[in-house]
Parts: C-alpha cells; structure tokens; sequence
C-alpha cells in the first residue's frame, strides 16, 4: 500500500496525511527511497518534453498550401477550369438538392467529377473510404472521370490517384491540407 | 475563437506527448492530434474549454486511425525538444526516450494508456484520467502505479 504513495508522489496527487507517511517511509526504508528514485528517473524520461509544429486546423490555415500551388500555376489552367465548371454543374445543376438543402441527418450521394483526358485510369482514395481507391468511371471520350458516393454528412479528406500512382487534389475545391507525404488532400464539407 | 486558439497552444504538445508515449509513431500522432482539435472545434468549440473531453476525442481518433497504421514508426530528429547543449546530449536523450517508449508498446494497452496519460510536464490529475478512462480515482491510482512497475520491469530486462 506504502508503494503506491510513489506513484502519488510522482503525480502530485498526496494529501498532507500521506506527505507525512511518505517522508517518515523515505527516512526509514532505503528500499523505499531507491524505488522512488528508479521510478522518478524513470518518469522523467517518459516525460521527455515533446513539441509539434502544426497550425492550428482552421480553414484559414488550412488551404494555404492550396493557395500556394494555384498561385505557382502547377495546376493547368484548362484543367483548372474545366474543374471549375464541373463544379458549377454538380452544385447548381446536377444535384443542387444533395448538397445544399437536405437535413443533416441524411445519407447525402456526391458526385466527385475530375477532368483528366490524358489518363487511362482515375481512382479516388479519401477518409471516407479509409483511403482505399475507388474507382472512377470515365464519362465518355470528354476526359471526365467520375463516381457517385454515398456519405454522411461531415468533413471529409480525399484525394484523387491517376494512373495508379499520381496523387491530385481536387482543383475544384477550395480546401485543402498538405499530409506528410507533401501531397494535398483536398477537404470538402458534406451537408454541415 | 481567442479561447479555442490559447486552448490548441496549451494543448497540443501534451495530446502530441500523449498520443506519441502510445503509439510511438510521430506521423500518427501529429496527425491525430490534429485530427482530434478539428473534431473537438467542430463539436465543442463554442463551449468552455475541457481536455478531458478533447483526450478522450483523441482516444477515439486513435482508435479509427489503427487501420492507417501502416506507417515506418521512428522518431523525428525535432520531436524531441532540444534542451541539450551538445548534438551527442541530443542523440543520447532521443535514444533514450526511444527505448523508453519502445518499452511502453510491450505494455498492455490499459496499462500503456493510463501511464501516458498520468506523463508528462503539467500532466492531467488522476480525477481527469478517471473522466477519461472511465475509472474511478481510486481505480486509476492502483493501475498507474502497477503499470508504472510493470514498465520498470520491462526496462529491466531490456526489453525495449
């Protein structure tokens, strides 16, 4: 029962009566006071400060990385625009109901739309899908690829893979967060 | 938004402290510690400020985020903050909590989890862990300091 006084000491959690018991145990047992000291270096080195350099995740921070690579004009106008468009189909003409008016509590059905003519095979890995890639159906010779997923309403990562292998954001939203692997993941908000 | 942003200051190295003591991955940490200040903005964020509540959000990130898991685990060189004079100090220190953590992943989870919780510089109270873990105080003393053995055993046999 007295070792357990250690682990209180350690943690600041002694009450003035187990002060005392554990200064009066210190003073007459050796055992007692080496464990207490193995047990303190011990908890010194799991607490090893540690310290992370991430900005805090608000929208603000988070698309700068987007931003940044709009303005470097990595991604191709044509293809910026055509997204763009898409976008304006999907949210004002295709499904106008899915993503702007339907309550909270429902499934709501997405279309994810990327203009990539030059590829022979667009997936689709996102937090949704636990990063699994889906696969995207090509819409004819135009250069479109699309899929329709069914997902709750909340905040969701995602990124597209062309190819098998190239990693783009979606150009056709604004959000976006630059993971580990200095990809962009484009962030989209369903139905909140 | 002022008292969200002091919040995410104060708090975000103790959850990346905690997160790394149980997992010993930095990828995964930092990213569910960001994870769990999103879900937590989302959810909370208008209301007063509670870590109990965000750490217990991060124990759920922690838990989705298992499957993710496929990453190399390793330590940063600038995780661990720099205190020491010499890069030699600072190889030494990283090693050093490197074996200390390695050690903890032999632990059983409840056991890894309640002693990177009660770690740490300003660590939370034994009344929180409680909040967090679902135990009583009375309960959360026994186990942190049996865990607190079983780590020193493990340390012992250089079971890291």
């Amino acid at each position: 029962m007295k070792d357990e006084l250690i682990s209180l000491f350690i943690d600041d959690e002694l009450d003035l009566d187990e002060k005392t018991v554990f200064v009066e145990t210190v003073h007459a047992d050796p055992t007692f006071t080496y464990e207490t000291l193995a047990l303190l270096k011990q908890e010194k080195l799991l607490s090893t400060p540690l310290s992370i350099n991430r900005p805090m995740p608000v929208m603000a921070t988070r698309w700068s990385p987007l931003l940044k690579r709009f303005w470097s004009f990595q991604i191709p106008f044509k293809a910026l625009a055509a997204g763009l468009a898409t976008a304006m189909i999907v949210i004002f003409v295709m499904q106008p109901e899915t993503l702007l008016f339907r309550p909270k509590s429902q499934k709501l059905f997405h279309r994810f739309v990327i203009f990539e003519p030059g590829v022979q095979q667009a997936e689709i890995a996102g937090s949704f899908s636990r990063w699994k890639p889906l696969p995207m159906k090509s819409s004819g010779r135009n250069g479109y690829w699309e899929v329709t997923i069914e997902l709750s309403p909340g905040e969701y990562e995602y990124s597209y893979f062309l190819d098998g292998k190239k990693s783009v954001a979606d150009p056709t939203v604004q959000f976006g967060e630059e993971d580990d692997f200095g990809n962009i993941n484009s962030i989209i908000r369903i139905g909140t | 938004m002022g008292d969200i942003e002091a919040f995410y200051r104060a708090g975000k190295d103790k959850l990346f402290g905690y997160l790394v003591r149980m997992t010993a991955n930095h990828d995964l940490s930092a990213d569910v510690m960001q994870e769990s200040f999103v879900r937590y903005i989302e959810h909370y964020g208008s209301g007063p400020c509670q870590y109990s509540l965000l750490y217990r959000i991060a124990r759920n990130v922690l838990t989705d985020h298992f499957r993710r898991n496929n990453r190399f685990t390793y330590m940063d060189d600038d995780v661990v903050e720099d205190n020491c004079v010499t890069p030699e100090q600072t190889i030494v220190a990283r090693d050093a909590f490197q074996q200390v953590l390695n050690a903890m992943q032999k632990l059983k989870p409840d056991d890894r989890e309640i002693l990177s919780l009660a770690a740490g510089d300003g660590n939370l109270s034994y009344q929180q862990i409680g909040e967090i873990t679902g135990n009583s105080e009375a309960n959360v003393k026994v186990r942190i300091h049996r865990a607190r053995l079983k780590l020193r055993e493990i340390l012992k046999k250089g079971g890291a």
